[in-house]
């Protein structure tokens, strides 16, 4: 069965290019969400298999979403999508319980190849 | 073709950096001329040659990378053991670090490299150090030194902190193995770092890591982590190890299991060094008693800091302003006003603080420079010397540590030339053969105190007093007066190192004139010399206290206020005519003056009904300061005073005040010292 995954961005443009590349790497893509608050009510409702978390959001950021998740869900795989030059948030989201991260703009493979091994653990 | 300001910026970058280096080095050599057996000083050495290398060939200062290269090739023989280190050779290297200072400082006046003869200081180097020169070897150093290198990092690497240490202990203690990972993060630069910390963080769920180089807790701001290596011990082995890193973007992997008993073997000090890696307990130990004082630290051009401090004080300023404006206010509008002032007022004070800070380094960096002039001094004068450096970690205003640099080094040369005696005066003294010159430094109440002592002969009172022809009643105090006037030596003889006694005199007015700071010399014949520096903290802002007498307005440092009293005037006794008055105090009394007095003695004293004092404490002792009102406690941003304005040297400075009003800031070491 096809891994669900749940994508939250603001910007509409970047869900495009991950749903793109999630279907071509045969993911099911469960939701999306385009705010913090979004990406944790959805994650505590459809309980996807992984999540791909844009940092900058609206209506708290994906920091705290994050932090949100994990405490209601330790075992949540989480993969964090940020720009350049927020290397300090990823620490702390990496301390926080991230998986992996990616930096946009990214390659679709390089999307594919992280969930690959963020969903193998 | 690079355009001209970025070439000026890389000569810039690559100034601050050599500079920094050199530093280093020339402490790194020091040390090792006490302690030629330390490995890992050797191995600091090469490692700083081999930066000056590389830095100094890529901007093209070939003559100069040349003779840093010279220098690492000896280095790496010493290190594979091909070469002992013996104190001709050693002499030998630090002549060519002096010619490479002197290179660089060439280079900083825009000079360049070129006219620094150092061909024959490199022929005695090869010789020395067994070298074939330049011609005959052509193509082995280079693998060589390609494989020192690499090896270079792993060095580093196994200089434990205690924390570190403390780490392995616990591990050994759970019956764990140690095992080396390194990894190469890939992707963009900036994102290293984090790719980096993702392993780190993927092993520390099932290893316990020791230690990460470079740091990836704290990571240094220009960090590349083009290759990182993490420490670290498990219970797991190498198959359910590689699991947890099995990351993207990350190359190079390489996982090592650290041989048995190797932690074991560096518990003992006594065990010999495992081939190539030294013990790690040993060399922990070894870093820890060198005590360097090391930061990370970007440099930041005075000037800048100087504005910055201006603006603060202009804040200040601001602020104060504020809280007088919200004194004449309506109390709805005045509650909020008061309200942004406090948050002002908390935002302001932190900024000082960091400011401030900013300006500030351990005097250390200028005594650093001292343990190689007295050891070069020492060598040539044929006298044996102990030099001991206290208060290194003692903060000093950035602009200090230029200005003290002449007047310290002349000090320690009239110790050690005209002070200290040879070895056979001492002994036939009784004295130990070696002499001692000790170098200090504290903050003390407000003020910095420098001093510099030596166990030497000290003074030779009769000397001066033939000399200056002095009356046969001057006291030594009087006597030492003279050795303050310009052109006065007793020396006969002109020595090459202090020439003629020019020197304290230049010294003294050097402090007074420039760093309003103050010069004392207290000797005791035959037990030595001791020189004490007291400057002004330069700059400030104080917590004060505003008084008033008549039209003006003064401010004292709350740090030096023990009470604030009001005071009868019928209760000022004076015991006699001519001392100070006194008043009832705590039980006992205290001595109590007039600042009025202070300021002008020919004023006769207004008999107020009432007056105001404020008991002032110095070192252990109190004086009450009588003034007509005491108005309110503020932050005042001092600044220099005009010694046109300060005949009695009363005050330490001048401040505006928050409404525009001028307050002399007081001396209170002063005002204690002459009301008794």
């Amino acid at each position: 069965m096809a891994k669900r995954i749940l994508i939250a961005d603001d910007l509409s443009f970047i869900r495009l290019v991950q749903r793109e590349a999630l279907s071509s790497g045969g993911y099911q893509i469960v939701g999306e969400a385009s705010t913090g608050r979004e990406a944790v009510e959805k994650y505590l409702a459809l309980k996807p298999d992984l999540l791909v978390l844009d940092i900058t959001m609206p209506e708290m950021n994906g920091l705290a979403a994050m932090n949100r998740i994990l405490q209601a869900d330790p075992g949540a795989r989480i993969i964090i999508c940020s720009a350049i030059g927020q290397q300090s948030l990823i620490v702390e989201a990496i301390k926080a319980g991230a998986r992996d991260f990616i930096v946009k703009p990214f390659k679709p493979e390089r999307l594919l190849r992280a969930i690959g091994k963020a969903l193998e653990k | 073709m690079m355009p001209e300001v970025e070439e000026h910026k890389l000569l810039h970058a690559f100034l601050e950096e050599s500079e920094e280096l050199l530093e280093k080095l020339s402490q790194a050599l020091l040390e090792l001329e006490k302690e030629p057996e330390n490995l890992q000083l050797v191995h600091e050495i090469f490692r700083l040659t081999h930066s000056l290398k590389s830095e100094s060939a890529l901007i093209g200062f070939n003559n100069l990378s040349e003779l840093a290269h010279r220098l690492e090739d000896v280095f790496e023989r010493i290190r594979s053991g091909a070469l002992t280190l013996r104190q001709e050779l050693l002499d030998v290297i630090l002549s060519a670090a002096d010619l490479i200072h002197e290179m660089v400082s060439r280079i900083t006046r825009g000079e360049g490299d070129e006219d620094v003869d150092f061909r024959s200081l490199l022929g005695e180097l090869a010789r020395l150090a067994g070298i074939p020169r330049a011609e005959e070897r052509a193509a082995s150093p280079g693998e060589a030194r390609e494989a020192a290198s690499r090896a270079a990092p792993a060095a580093d690497y196994f200089r434990l902190s205690p924390l570190e240490r403390a780490r392995v202990r616990d591990a050994q203690d759970r019956g764990e193995s140690f095992y080396e990972l390194a990894f190469r993060p890939e992707g963009e630069a900036l994102m290293k770092y984090p790719r980096a910390y993702l392993v780190l963080n993927n092993l520390e769920q099932t290893a316990n890591v020791v230690k990460t180089v470079p740091d990836l807790d704290e990571p240094a701001e220009d960090e590349s982590f083009t290759q990182v290596r993490i420490l670290f011990s498990s219970e797991l082995g190498k198959t359910e190890l590689a699991r947890c890193f099995d990351v993207d973007q990350v190359s190079g992997i390489e996982l090592r299991r650290l041989p048995e008993g190797f932690w074991q073997r560096s518990a003992g000090p006594a065990a010999p060094p495992a081939e190539g890696v030294p013990p790690a307990e040993a060399l922990g130990e070894a870093e820890a008693t060198r005590g360097r004082v090391e930061r990370s630290s970007v440099r930041v051009d005075t000037r800048k800091l100087d504005e910055l401090w201006q603006l603060v004080g202009e804040l200040v300023h601001c602020r104060a302003r504020y809280s007088l404006l919200a004194g004449g206010l309506a109390s709805e509008e005045r509650l909020e006003l008061e309200r942004l002032t406090d948050s002002l007022e908390r935002i302001t004070s932190q900024m000082q603080q960091a400011v401030m800070q900013t300006r500030m380094v351990p005097i250390s960096v200028l005594f650093n420079k001292f343990p190689r002039l007295v050891r070069d001094l020492s060598r040539k004068l044929g006298k044996n010397v102990e030099l001991e450096l206290l208060g290194r970690e003692t903060e000093i205003d950035r602009s200090l540590v230029e200005a003290l640099s002449d007047p310290l080094t002349h000090l320690i040369r009239n110790s050690l030339d005209h002070g200290l005696e040879t070895v056979e005066e001492r002994l036939a003294l009784g004295k130990p053969a070696t002499g001692r010159v000790t170098i200090s430094a504290q903050q003390r109440g407000g003020k910095i105190v420098v001093e510099v002592s030596d166990d030497g002969k000290g003074l030779d009172f009769e000397r001066i007093r033939r000399r200056a022809q002095a009356a046969p009643e001057a006291t030594d105090e009087e006597l030492t007066g003279y050795i303050f006037l310009p052109g006065f030596s007793t020396r006969e003889d002109v020595t090459e190192l202090s020439g003629r006694g020019v020197g304290l005199d230049v010294v003294a007015t050097r402090i007074k004139e420039k760093l309003k700071g103050e010069v004392l010399v207290s000797s005791s014949p035959g037990a030595g010399l001791l020189t004490t520096i007291i400057l002004p903290l330069t700059l400030t802002i104080l917590h004060s206290l505003i008084v008033r007498v008549r039209q003006s307005f003064y401010a004292i440092p709350m740090q030096d206020i023990e009470e604030t009293l009001q005071v009868e005037p019928a209760s000022l006794r004076r015991p006699l005519p001519e001392a100070p008055e006194r008043l009832p105090y705590g039980g006992a009394d205290v001595a109590a003056v007039r600042l009025e007095s202070l300021l002008d003695s020919s004023r006769p004293a207004e008999t107020a009904s009432e007056l105001h004092g404020v008991v002032l404490q110095q070192r252990g002792r109190n004086v009450c300061l009588l003034v007509d009102e005491v108005e309110e406690e503020q932050d005042v941003v001092v600044k220099p005073i005009a010694e046109l304005l300060n005949p009695k040297h009363l005050f330490s400075g001048v401040s505006v005040l928050g409404d525009g009003r001028i307050a002399f800031l007081l001396d209170t070491a002063r005002v204690v010292e002459l009301t008794e």
